[in-house]
């Protein structure tokens, strides 16, 4: 295979391949060997065809692709500047061993796919960006002392970060109020079993029973009427 | 036959251009998340916006996102990623968020790395927060690295989350490994991360 430098309308392997494009595309193709061939997509509002960087490098039988600049653009063996919808190309080359149009089929989500990477990214979303990126430029977190990688990652994301959300500090609250229950039922049965006296029946008993002795809110309810 | 095809054709174009259009309608949603300060939105808008077919150069925004969320390992895996697909598509801000990430991240070869060009290109208020990550980084590698961390590296390198901060580790292997007067796993680091 010849690099793209060398590659003359002569000197160009024969590809057998017939391109259908969009009506709104343009595609200029650049046989490259028996199995690629190199395809500039356009935007067809644009008066001329420019080369707005996204090209693609497509194999017949595998779906790589890589964007550099068509540098010559033949159609066949005579060069051409575009190629309308419809348009195709013939070379004569039994080794591909593709049908023509299950190759269309391979090109034409690649073009999609060509579409997208040959358009920039928008002025507004480059402003955005830029006005994001600048705001509250974030500082490296004070270290003072470097160390080399460790083989396991250290934890990120929790700690006390974590306790300026809103949602972290409703749970610390719960955390709170769940603690001092706990803590104040603890030092109310504490309280019970110090005023309980050893003689009175329930020293030595279960919680349950010493609170029955002690405790006057386990009253019998009153039945009902 | 012919015409099937061609039927086939005409409905795969006109869906074409409508999922690029889709890709630049999330790539903007995202830039004005994170404009906003919302980097979960911000960084599911970038990461759709990729999937359906946004430029390479979006993966730069995905790792200062990240950056932005904490996740410096993640992004340092998605800024090795950038900087293999879309080189050409960096700047010195989102240059110093990959900085940062390193820093963060304990990369050190990689801070040196970055910050050297950065210390060039970079305005004011970066060159002086890029400053204090260089010192740091150069303290450390003024000392031969030890086998112990080259070999962190490897073990990072194994149980990274994707082959990007896979790729990452291994080069920063390779950068540590360099410093040392045995090249300590050096053509390995750089054999794995091809």
């Amino acid at each position: 295979m010849l690099p793209p430098s060398q590659l003359t309308p002569e000197s160009a392997p024969a590809v057998s391949v017939q391109v259908l494009v969009p009506p709104q595309l343009a595609v200029e193709l650049v046989p490259r060997s028996c199995t690629q061939v190199l395809i500039a997509v356009h935007d067809d509002s644009q008066p001329e065809p420019q080369l707005n960087g996204g090209s693609l490098t497509i194999s017949a039988g595998c779906t790589g692709w890589y964007s550099r600049p068509a540098r010559a653009v033949h159609f066949g063996r005579r060069p051409v500047r575009r190629l309308a919808f419809g348009d195709g190309m013939r070379c004569a080359d039994s080794s591909l061993p593709m049908r023509r149009s299950w190759l269309l089929m391979l090109l034409l989500p690649q073009l999609a796919f060509a579409q997208a990477d040959a358009g920039a990214v928008p002025d507004e979303v480059r402003q955005l960006m830029k006005e994001g990126l600048e705001r509250d430029l974030p500082s490296p977190s004070p270290r003072g002392k470097a160390e080399w990688p460790q083989p396991e990652p250290k934890k990120q994301g929790v700690g006390p970060t974590l306790k300026n959300e809103p949602g972290a500090r409703r749970v610390e609250a719960l955390s709170e109020r769940v603690r001092n229950e706990a803590s104040s039922r603890a030092s109310a049965v504490a309280e019970e079993r110090r005023t309980v006296p050893d003689n009175q029946p329930g020293v030595g008993q279960s919680r349950t029973r010493a609170a029955k002795a002690v405790g006057p809110q386990l009253k019998p309810k009153p039945p009902k009427p | 036959m012919t015409r099937f095809v061609l039927l086939c054709c005409c409905v795969l174009s006109t869906l074409a251009p409508a999922q690029a259009g889709d890709a630049n309608t999330h790539v903007l949603a995202g830039a004005r998340a994170f404009r906003a300060g919302d980097w979960a939105v911000a960084l599911v808008e970038f990461r759709v916006a990729l999937k359906l077919g946004a430029p390479a150069s979006v993966r730069w925004y995905e790792g200062a996102t990240l950056a932005r969320s904490g996740r410096f390992e993640e992004a340092v895996g998605v800024f090795e990623l950038a900087f293999e697909t879309a080189p050409n598509e960096r700047d010195p801000l989102l240059d110093y968020y990959r900085a940062l990430a390193c820093f963060e991240a304990r990369l050190w070869g990689c801070v040196l790395e970055v910050t050297t060009g950065l210390e060039r290109t970079g305005g004011p208020r970066i060159q002086q927060q890029v400053a204090s990550m260089a010192a740091e980084a150069k303290q450390l590698l003024s000392a031969e690295p030890p086998r112990e961390a080259i070999d962190a590296c490897f073990t990072r390198a194994s149980g990274a989350s994707s082959p990007s901060l896979s790729r990452a580790w291994l080069r920063e292997a390779a950068r540590l490994g360099k410093r040392r007067v045995d090249r300590f796993r050096v053509d390995e680091a750089e054999r794995a991360s091809k």
